[in-house]
C-alpha cells in the first residue's frame, strides 16, 4: 500500500462539481484521459462536463476494480514464476461475476453508463454495457422491447405492415 | 406485504395527482417507516431519486440538494443493485416517471452508431426486428457496419420449409440486402450450405459494399463452393472454412489491402494457394489447413509475412519471406507421414525469432538463423541425419532451447563423436524418443559434449537404472548441466497419440 501514496492522483471533475481523487492508474483504464495525460503529463484536474457524479463514480468503480484484478494477477505471476492455468480461470470468472452483479442497473442508469463510457472510452465497460443491452433486447417481442426501454411507438399499422412485408424472415416464429 | 402492497398504491395514486411539495412531505412520512418497510423502500429509491433530481433542478436552495449528494447516490445505487428484480422496477415505474423521462426516451438518445453496437450483439432477425420499433429505429440496422448472419442459431432460414428450402433462403439474402443500405465493413455468415446462397452474386453486393472483412463458415455436414472473391477488392481480412475456392487468376490484379488470410478445410479449385499469396501484396498472417493432403509443392513468396501456419501434407513448401516472425507447422501424424515433408528456407531469411513446430534440415546447404531461438525437431538416428542434425545445429549459433523426438532405427555412436561447442547458447533440451530407443544415451551424450551452458536436459523416456547411471557418469561439458528424467504420457489408444499429447503439452508450456 505504500506505493498508493507515491503514486499520482488525479482529480476528475463530473458536469455537476463533484471532485473524485483517483490514481493515475485507474484515470488510466479511460483511454480518453490516457491521452490527455499523454498530451500534457502535468495535468491533475480534468474536468468530465458530460458525466454526471453518480455515473462518473460507478465508472471509477469499474475502473479500480479492473485495475486490482489485474494486479492481483501480475502479482500472482510474478511470485509463482507462472501463472497457473486453473487460478487464472477462477480469477477471470470471479471478476465475470462482479461485472454482472455490476450490471444490475435500472436502463436509464445503464444508458448513462453506455454514453459515459463511450466518451471516456473505457472498452471493456462499453463491451460489457452494450452487451447488457442486447441481452435485454434478445428473445423479447417488440412490445416488451418498447416496454422495457420506454420507446413510444409512432408506426401507423400500415407503416408496420409494410416493414414486415419487407423482412417477413425476421418476424416470423417468434410472434 | 398486505400493507406494503397498499402504501404502494396510495403512493402512486397521490403521486399523480400531488405536485412536488407532496412528494417530499411524501418522502418524509416514507422515511419514518423505514425500519418497517424497508424492503418496500429498496424497491421505490429509484423513484424517489428521479423525484429528488427534479427537485434540486427545480430549486437549487431547497434542502432536497444536501441528500442527493453522492453518498445518497451511492447508496441509492447499492440499493438497485442489492436488488435483483430490476426489471420489475422498470415496468412498475409509476406513470408520472415514465412522462417525466418519454421526453428523454433515453435509448432512443443513444449515438447512432452505439445501437449499431448493440444490434450487432443481436442474432440478425432480431436485429431486423428493431426496425418495428418507432420510426427512429426503422432505419437503424439498415445502416449497420457490421452483419453476422449464423444459420446455426437462426435456423428459422431453412429448417421449416422442406422441399422449398433452398429458395427460400436466397429470398432471405435478397431481401437482407435490398433493405441494407450503406457500405459493410464485416459480413459473417455461419452454417452455410450448398446451394443455398449464389455465392456469385452474393460477392457482387458485397463488393459494391466495399467489405473489408469476409467470413464464410460452411455447416459442419456441407461444403461450399466460392466463387467471385475476386470481385472484392476491398477485402482486408478474409477468413473460410470447409470451402471450394474458385478464383480465376486471370485478368486479376489481386487484393492490393489483404493483410489477413486464414482458410480451414479449404481447397481450391483452379489455382493454388501459391497463386493467392502472390495476388496479396500486404499479406501479414496465413493459416492454411488444406482439406485433402496435396502432393504438390507449394510456394510462400510474400514480403510482409509475419505469421505463418500450414497444416496438411505438402511435398515441399518453399518460403520467401523476408519479414517471417513465426511459423507453424502443424500436422496430425495420423495423416501425415514423417517422412517427404520438409520445409526449405530460403538463406536470406535470418529473423525467426521463434521456430515454433517441426522441421527437417534435411537439405545439404542448410540456412543460418541468426535469431532462433527455440526449435523442435524430428530426427532418425541415422548416419545421414546425424550428419545434417550436425549442420543445422552449427547454424542456429543462438539456440537456448532445443527439443527433439527420436525415432529408432538403430544404435549408431560413430556420428556423434563431433567434439564441438556447437551449441553455445543451448540451456534446455528435452529428448522424447518414440519408443524405447537405444539412440537416447548416446544423444543424449552427444548434446552434453556440445552445449557449454547447457541448464537442463530432460529425458522423457523409460530409462532403465543401469542407464541412469551410466548418464550421470557422461563428463559435461558444461558444470551446472541438471539432468531430469520423466515418464512419457502414452495414452493406452496408441503411442502416436501418447506422443501427440507430450508434444501439446511443451509447446503448450
Amino acid at each position: 500500500m505504500a506505493r498508493s501514496s507515491t503514486e499520482n492522483m488525479i482529480t476528475l471533475m463530473s458536469s455537476d462539481g463533484e471532485e473524485f481523487m483517483v490514481t493515475e492508474k485507474v484515470a488510466r483504464e479511460c483511454t480518453t484521459i490516457r491521452n490527455m495525460l499523454e498530451d500534457d503529463c502535468v495535468i491533475t484536474n480534468i474536468p468530465l462536463p458530460n458525466v454526471t457524479s453518480d455515473i462518473l463514480s460507478m465508472v471509477i468503480e469499474y475502473c479500480m476494480e479492473h485495475v486490482a484484478a489485474a494486479e492481483k494477477a501480475a502479482a500472482e505471476t510474478a511470485e509463482k514464476g507462472s501463472s497457473s492455468a486453473p487460478a487464472a480461470a477462477k480469477a477471470n470468472k470471479d471478476l465475470e461475476e462482479w461485472d454482472k452483479a455490476f450490471m444490475n442497473v435500472d436502463v436509464y442508469t445503464l444508458c448513462d453508463l453506455i454514453l459515459a463510457a463511450n466518451y471516456l472510452n473505457v472498452s471493456g465497460l462499453l463491451d460489457l454495457t452494450i452487451q447488457t443491452a442486447a441481452n435485454l433486447i434478445k428473445g423479447k417481442s417488440p412490445e416488451q422491447i418498447r416496454k422495457t426501454f420506454h420507446i413510444q411507438n409512432d408506426l401507423s399499422l400500415e407503416e408496420e405492415e409494410k416493414i414486415r412485408s419487407q423482412t417477413p424472415w425476421a418476424f416470423e416464429k417468434s410472434e | 406485504m398486505y400493507s406494503l402492497d397498499q402504501l404502494y398504491k396510495i403512493f402512486k395514486g397521490t403521486s399523480c395527482a400531488t405536485n412536488s411539495t407532496s412528494l417530499i412531505i411524501l418522502t418524509i412520512i416514507l422515511a419514518g417507516t423505514v425500519l418497517l418497510y424497508k424492503k418496500m423502500l429498496v424497491a421505490l429509491w429509484p423513484h424517489f431519486s428521479i423525484g429528488k433530481k427534479k427537485l434540486s433542478n427545480a430549486s437549487s436552495t431547497s434542502k432536497e440538494e444536501d441528500i442527493s449528494g453522492s453518498n445518497i447516490m451511492r447508496n441509492r445505487l447499492e440499493c438497485i443493485r442489492s436488488d435483483t428484480s430490476d426489471a420489475d422496477i422498470i415496468g412498475n415505474l409509476p406513470e408520472y416517471i415514465k412522462k417525466d423521462t418519454s421526453g428523454a426516451n433515453i435509448i432512443c438518445n443513444l449515438p447512432e452508431c452505439i445501437k449499431h453496437k448493440i444490434l450487432v450483439y443481436l442474432p440478425i432477425n432480431e436485429a431486423v426486428r428493431t426496425s418495428i420499433l418507432s420510426k427512429s429505429w426503422q432505419h437503424i440496422w439498415c445502416t449497420i457496419p457490421d452483419l453476422v448472419v449464423d444459420c446455426n442459431i437462426n435456423r428459422i432460414f431453412y429448417q421449416n420449409i422442406g422441399d422449398k428450402e433452398e429458395s427460400m433462403d436466397e429470398k432471405f439474402v435478397n431481401q437482407l440486402f435490398s433493405c441494407h443500405k450503406g457500405n459493410l465493413h464485416k459480413f459473417k455468415f455461419s452454417g452455410l450450405k450448398s446451394g443455398m446462397v449464389d455465392t456469385a452474386s452474393l460477392m457482387q453486393i458485397l463488393s459494391q459494399k466495399q467489405i473489408n472483412e469476409l467470413i464464410l463458415e460452411a455447416s459442419p455436414d456441407d461444403f461450399v463452393l466460392v466463387s467471385g472473391i475476386n470481385l472484392c477488392l476491398k477485402l482486408k481480412l478474409l477468413m473460410l472454412s470447409r470451402c471450394f475456392i474458385y478464383l480465376p487468376v486471370e485478368e486479376f490484379d489481386g487484393f492490393r489491402l489483404l493483410h489477413t488470410v486464414d482458410l480451414k478445410d479449404c481447397s481450391f479449385l483452379q489455382k493454388g494457394i501459391t497463386e493467392l499469396v502472390s495476388l496479396c501484396p500486404l499479406l501479414e498472417k496465413l493459416k492454411f489447413k488444406a482439406l485433402s493432403s496435396e502432393d504438390d509443392d507449394i510456394q510462400i513468396h510474400a514480403p510482409n509475412l509475419r505469421e505463418l501456419t500450414i497444416c496438411g501434407k505438402f511435398a515441399q513448401v518453399s518460403l520467401v519471406t523476408p519479414n517471417l516472425c513465426t511459423i507453424n507447422f502443424v500436422r496430425t501424424f495420423r495423416t501425415v507421414g514423417l517422412r517427404g515433408n520438409f520445409i526449405r528456407l530460403p538463406i536470406c531469411i535470418n529473423d525467426i525469432l521463434c521456430y515454433d513446430g517441426f522441421c527437417y534440415f534435411l537439405q545439404k546447404h542448410p540456412p543460418t538463423l541468426n535469431y532462433l531461438t527455440m526449435m523442435i525437431m524430428i530426427l532418425e538416428p541415422t548416419e545421414h541425419q546425424i550428419h545434417f542434425a550436425n549442420l543445422s545445429f552449427r547454424r542456429v549459433p543462438m539456440l537456448q532451447k532445443l527439443i527433439i523426438y527420436l525415432e529408432p532405427i538403430k544404435p549408431l555412436s560413430s556420428a556423434y563423436k563431433i567434439q564441438d561447442k556447437i551449441l553455445p547458447c543451448l540451456r534446455e533440451a528435452t529428448i522424447i524418443p518414440f519408443r524405447n530407443s537405444e539412440a537416447v544415451l548416446e544423444f543424449a551424450e552427444y548434446i552434453l559434449s556440445c552445449s557449454a551452458v547447457l541448464q537442463r536436459l530432460t529425458i522423457r523416456g523409460d530409462m532403465k537404472d543401469c542407464e541412469v547411471s551410466k548418464l550421470n557418469k557422461i563428463s559435461k561439458l558444461s558444470t551446472k548441466t541438471e539432468i531430469i528424467f520423466t515418464i512419457p504420457c502414452f495414452s493406452a489408444e496408441g503411442k502416436f497419440e501418447g506422443c501427440c499429447c507430450s508434444m501439446c503439452n511443451i509447446v503448450a508450456g
